[in-house]
């Protein structure tokens, strides 16, 4: 509820409890309420941004219309992870989503929630683990990510499962205490499963990492755009039939 | 409501609404707002040997807030994640403030439960303990078990307690676990122990070579200047040496992963390279340095009827005799360049890269390692061999040029080495052995000549087999938790806590599990909750002032150790002969002998500049300046010079010998070390001659070596995100979110053949014991085929179970990186 | 019922022809105190009164007056008067 009634202007303060119980109380009963139907009203059709499908998942509105709301994954997952989505869950309802910052993925290598899935809502082509693509890790608050002031914290790095490969540290001087360096998380899109771990783990009282849809995530290039390996791309490679 | 405190809310608002527009306030207003009556004051960090400083906040007798410190040196304002959730330590649900005792029918009783008591009975069941023990058995059968988390007074207090008052010396510290083969190797090498190096060659080094130290995780900081380093500096390469890919790996130009134990052979490979290459430092090594063949076949620190120390031709001998260069030169010949590969399992390449760099007379090189080195079954020959490379060469103590032994805890430098809170040490570099180290202190402490006990008491390891044995009865262990970290748990430590002759005290601020096997558990201060002084690993020393009260009921080492002593007579401790030689003492107290001695007791409490400082209310003197100058004594005009009392509190900690108001930074050599002279260049003053020893030490095998049975190499460790066993760190919610469960690190191709995939719920044995854990074969930590990695921070599944206590029998520091283990599907 | 202090901080844009106006009505408010105005005309302004109503009184005077364009709400904070609660802020960090 406080998430909805918060000021705009982020100061940390003292105590703002009393004014939300004050003056705009009556106001914001109302906003609430109003929001709060929206936002039912929405989630039979959208998937919120924070809620993640499980490994394998079709593009939604196919998986949707594949997905016979058994709960067969849920009952597989080893971590309880996935659960069913009821009214205000963010997820059409009966549908299996998990919310990375709660119970993220840990990207079994057996997939169990796919090999108990029996409407192929989940894909059973997907083998490796590491090939999902649940979302897109997103380093979101830059301001307000220990890291980026020079600290040594990297959790998401260290607890994600493709270290090194899906979050690198990217070394930079440290320009303010001139002698120490900077290690900046950097996702690896093209690699990151959107597993969740490293929202999970992110220190902060909200994670400035955090997972969201591949298509939320990511920008896509306009069909011109041949500005893919430019610096190896040759005429004769162009010529071959490159595809783009 | 105060005026104040309403111009305080108005500025609040104000700031509020200014920052919302961008708009900039006057500087008035907005320092009101910010000040939130908050209180700033500075301490080094509770964790690391690193010794960052930070800046701690107090509100309303809390500490609510930590920042790095921008006037410290070493961390510059920076901080890591332990670092950064300091504010949290201190207040975990189930901080300890009453003393428990395990009592049944009101009576204490060794299967009773726990009950709470005051710190009188809990203090009067020990004093009836500790003499009813020392008059039926003797002073060895009381004994301590302190840390190098420790403040100096604390580690002071304690040590003096026992080698004046009881006439004992089982004290040791936790630092037997961590630095023992590094003090074993200074001493042997250099005569005088710590790094003769500092922090700075890290902006001044050309090359780094890292021996067994994941510096990534364990010293985040030093890493972050040694990352810089490695970016701003064109010619900087990074060399890491392991067992399995860490962390470091990831900065790593020559990385290589050596098989266990093999680090012996690539270190006498490099020596004879330097050797076959034309290297040597003629001039240097003829004038400072002299060559020494060292006893081998020296066993593993067993218990005597260990088949493998039966079998050991010189078990515990570390003796050595002199040679010549040449005979060095053969000795070391053998360990060519194709051994070293086929040993080390390393490519040939990467040996001889990392071989040139020490070579090249034009390369400034900085060796760094901890525990890879340290917690080794040959650990003091490890560091010897290290020096060697560095003496052949003459890098050393020059800006760059620096062989530099990373410390693990906050104090071990400070408290346990300096300190001398080792069973056979004395304060500055002294030895209980040495009838002329005990006449000095003796004099310094006021106590009759014969008051010390010349023979070293138990170490670390021996403590827990003579509490097993029932020969120590009554134990003490403060500021540690050796259930968990101590090797061996199952048959050698757990036996000793539970043993019906003995009595057992854990002083702790949280319900540890050592404190859940004691007998008595006493709650206990920590960090800025009391007037404190570290010395980190570039010889810095570091105070702080009290800044919160410890919870009601909770009372510091300090406070616990100088109490207890009141509860002893000098006639119920000490025999009549010593008695005799200093009458006026026999019906005076520990207390009034040891700690009301005229030296200090000298200063007014007034002379402190805290706030705060408990132990100065309670005992009407300035307790810890008072310690301080009478410890002080012993290093100044001896090569360990301190500042001033005050200083400490002003700086962010100042490296010593500090001689007339000036640290130093490099040891050893002149213009830098007040202890050269002028035109001596360098001087090995902790020997005799002035010469640094370079010792001819073979490859010995480790203890034991994995079997068809237990058929994997197994290394415990620390993580980043906890300390050490986590009894703080695992109590600040975000960071054991942030790790929150130990795994076993293993190679995949290992996992599928043993029918095992990531996540697994397996069991991990050795002889000794097993413990159920997860398996993990991604993430931070890479072992090769053969080895594995399990960090030691979770109290559920206490891994040193497994660890032989096998130690370096030099140095009695226990192997902690090589126990065979089996791992199968639980 | 004990007393209150109450503590509101507002942003009030004023058209650019009538500042000198505002600044002086706004001045005239009890309780109001001006902490800043920024070249575009907006101001910083706390409130300070006993009560709920005190405070909303100014803010609807400040609505009504001739220039103001908008006035919004940024903070605010109730305090008891007679004995100052102290906060635990154990959580927090940095």
């Amino acid at each position: 509820m406080s998430q909805q009634v918060k000021s705009p202007f982020t100061v940390k303060q003292v105590n703002r409890r009393q004014f939300l119980a004050a003056t705009a109380k009556a106001g914001c009963v109302m906003g609430l309420v109003g929001l709060g139907l929206t936002a039912t009203a929405k989630s039979q059709g959208q998937l919120a941004p924070q809620a993640c499908r499980p490994p394998g998942a079709l593009e939604e509105s196919d998986f949707l219309s594949a997905c016979v709301r058994c709960g067969l994954c849920v009952e597989a997952c080893p971590y309880d992870t996935l659960s069913l989505a009821r009214w205000f869950d963010g997820a059409a309802t009966g549908t299996p989503f998990f919310t990375a910052r709660r119970i993220p993925c840990e990207m079994c290598e057996d997939i169990p929630c796919i090999k108990a899935c029996p409407s192929g809502a989940l894909d059973p082509q997907l083998e490796q683990i590491s090939d999902a693509k649940m979302g897109v890790a997103v380093l979101i608050d830059e301001k307000n990510c220990l890291n980026f002031k020079g600290l040594r914290c990297d959790v998401c790095y260290r607890v994600c499962p493709l270290i090194d490969n899906a979050i690198t540290l990217e070394r930079q001087r440290n320009q303010h205490s001139d002698h120490h360096a900077m290690f900046l998380p950097t996702v690896n899109s093209d690699t990151c499963t959107g597993c969740g771990k490293c929202e999970h783990a992110c220190v902060l009282d909200t994670a400035a990492i955090k997972v969201l849809p591949t298509a939320l995530a990511l920008g896509k290039a306009a069909a011109h755009d041949t500005y893919i390996n430019t610096e190896e791309t040759t005429l004769e490679m162009l010529n071959k039939g490159l595809t783009l | 409501m105060s005026i104040s405190r309403r111009e305080f809310l108005k500025a609040n608002a104000a700031v509020a609404a200014a920052t919302a527009v961008g708009v900039t306030l006057p500087v008035k207003m907005v320092e009101a707002a910010e000040s939130d009556n908050i209180k700033w004051d500075k301490a080094p960090c509770r964790f690391c040997g690193v010794g960052c400083s930070v800046l701690v906040g107090t509100k309303a007798g809390k500490v609510v807030a930590t920042k790095g410190d921008p006037e410290s040196p070493v961390n510059r304002g920076l901080n890591c994640i332990k670092g950064y959730f300091l504010s949290k330590i201190m207040y975990g649900k189930d901080r300890l403030t009453t003393p428990l005792l395990r009592m049944k029918d009101g009576k204490y009783h060794k299967e009773g439960e726990f009950t709470p008591v005051s710190w009188d009975v809990a203090f009067d069941t020990m004093a009836a303990k500790w003499k009813h023990s020392i008059a039926t058995k003797g002073p060895t059968s009381v004994g301590m078990f302190g840390s190098g988390q420790w403040t100096i007074w604390e580690g002071y207090a304690a040590s003096k307690l026992h080698k004046a008052g009881f006439l004992t010396n089982n004290i040791d510290p936790n630092a037997r676990h961590c630095m023992a083969s590094a003090v074993g190797g200074f001493m042997r090498t250099f005569g005088i122990d710590e790094p003769m190096g500092c922090y700075d060659d890290l902006e001044a080094a050309d090359q780094f070579v890292l021996w067994g130290a994941n510096m990534a995780e364990m010293h985040p900081i030093l890493w972050a200047r040694l990352s810089d380093r490695r970016l701003s500096h064109k010619d900087c390469r990074v060399h890491v040496l392991s067992t399995f890919e860490n962390r470091s790996f990831d900065l790593a130009d020559n990385p290589m992963v050596f098989r266990p134990q093999s680090d012996l052979v690539i270190l006498n490979f490099i020596a004879n390279y330097i050797i076959q290459h034309k290297a040597v430092n003629t001039d240097f090594v003829t004038k400072h340095t002299k060559f020494a063949l060292g006893v081998d076949d020296i066993g593993y620190g067993l218990r005597p009827d260990h088949p493998l120390e039966k079998k050991a031709k010189n078990p515990g001998n570390g003796k050595s005799s002199p040679i010549s260069f040449d005979e060095y030169a053969k000795f070391v010949s053998t360990y060519t360049l194709e051994y070293a590969a086929k040993m080390s399992g390393v490519e040939p390449e990467k040996l001889e890269t990392l071989a040139k760099a020490y070579a090249d007379p034009n390369v400034k090189v900085m060796s760094l390692w901890t525990m890879g080195i340290n917690q080794h079954v040959r650990g003091v020959w490890a560091n010897n061999m290290l020096y060697n490379i560095h003496l052949l060469t003459g890098k050393i103590a020059t800006p760059g040029n620096s062989p530099f032994s990373l410390t693990g805890q906050p104090s071990a430098c400070g408290t346990a080495r300096e300190v001398g809170t080792f069973a056979h040490r004395l304060p500055a570099d002294m030895e209980v052995a040495n009838d002329k180290h005990r006449a000095i202190t003796e004099k310094l402490w006021q106590v009759p000549e014969g008051t010390i006990p010349p023979k070293p008491g138990f170490h670390a390891v021996l403590q827990s087999r003579m509490l097993k044995d029932g020969k120590l009865n009554c134990y003490w262990t403060m500021c540690t938790n050796n259930m968990q970290a101590g090797p061996n748990i199952n048959d050698e430590i757990y036996p000793g806590f539970r043993n019906p002759e003995n009595f057992i005290v854990v002083s702790d601020p949280y319900p540890t599990v050592t404190a859940m096997a004691a007998d008595l558990i006493l709650p206990t201060a920590m960090w800025v909750e009391k007037e404190g002084a570290y010395g980190n690993a570039e010889r810095r020393t570091h105070m702080w002032h009290q800044q919160v009260k410890a919870p009601e009921g909770a009372k510091s080492d300090l406070w616990q150790l100088v109490e207890f002593s009141k509860r002893f007579k000098v006639s119920e401790v000490w025999p009549a002969e010593l008695i005799a030689k200093q009458p006026e003492y026999a019906d005076k107290t520990l207390y009034e002998v040891l700690f009301a001695n005229g030296v200090i007791n000298k200063f007014p409490t007034t002379d402190c500049k805290g706030d705060l400082n408990d132990e100065s209310a309670h005992f009407g003197f300035y307790l810890q300046k008072g310690i301080f100058e009478e410890y002080a004594a012993f290093g100044r005009g001896h090569g360990h010079d301190l500042a001033d009392f005050d200083r400490y509190h002003e700086t962010r900690g100042l490296r010593w010998p500090v001689v007339e108001g000036k640290e130093t930074l490099r040891r050893f050599v002149e213009g830098s070390d007040p202890y050269v002279k002028a035109g001596e260049g360098y001087k090995f003053y902790g020997k005799p001659d002035g010469k640094a020893v370079i010792f001819a030490l073979p490859y010995e095998p480790a203890a034991e070596e994995p079997n068809e049975e237990y058929d994997l190499w197994m290394s415990t460790g620390r993580v980043l995100e906890h300390w050490h066993t986590g009894s703080m760190t695992a109590r600040v919610p975000e960071l054991y979110r942030a790790y929150p469960d130990a795994q076993i690190f293993m190679h995949p191709e290992d996992a599928k053949a043993r029918g095992l995939q990531r996540g697994d719920e397996v069991l991990v044995a050795s002889p000794r014991g097993e413990v159920k854990t997860r398996v993990e074969t991604k993430g931070r930590n890479k072992p090769p085929r053969g080895v594995v990695f399990m960090p030691f921070f979770d109290a559920r599944q206490l891994v040193n179970k497994l660890i032989l206590d096998a130690t370096d029998p030099l140095s009695k520091e226990t192997d902690f990186k090589k126990c065979p283990v089996k791992v199968m599907k639980a | 019922m004990s007393q209150e202090y109450h503590v509101t901080s507002l942003v009030v844009h004023a058209a650019p022809n009538a500042l000198q106006q505002v600044e002086t009505d706004i001045a005239a408010l009890k309780g109001c105190d001006i902490h800043a105005i920024s070249p575009e005309g907006k101001f910083v302004i706390t409130l300070e009164g006993n009560s709920q109503k005190a405070i909303l009184d100014n803010v609807e005077a400040i609505n009504a007056l001739s220039g103001v364009l908008s006035a919004s709400l940024i903070y605010h904070q109730v305090e008891p008067l007679e004995q100052e609660l102290l906060e635990k802020k154990s959580e927090e960090t940095l």
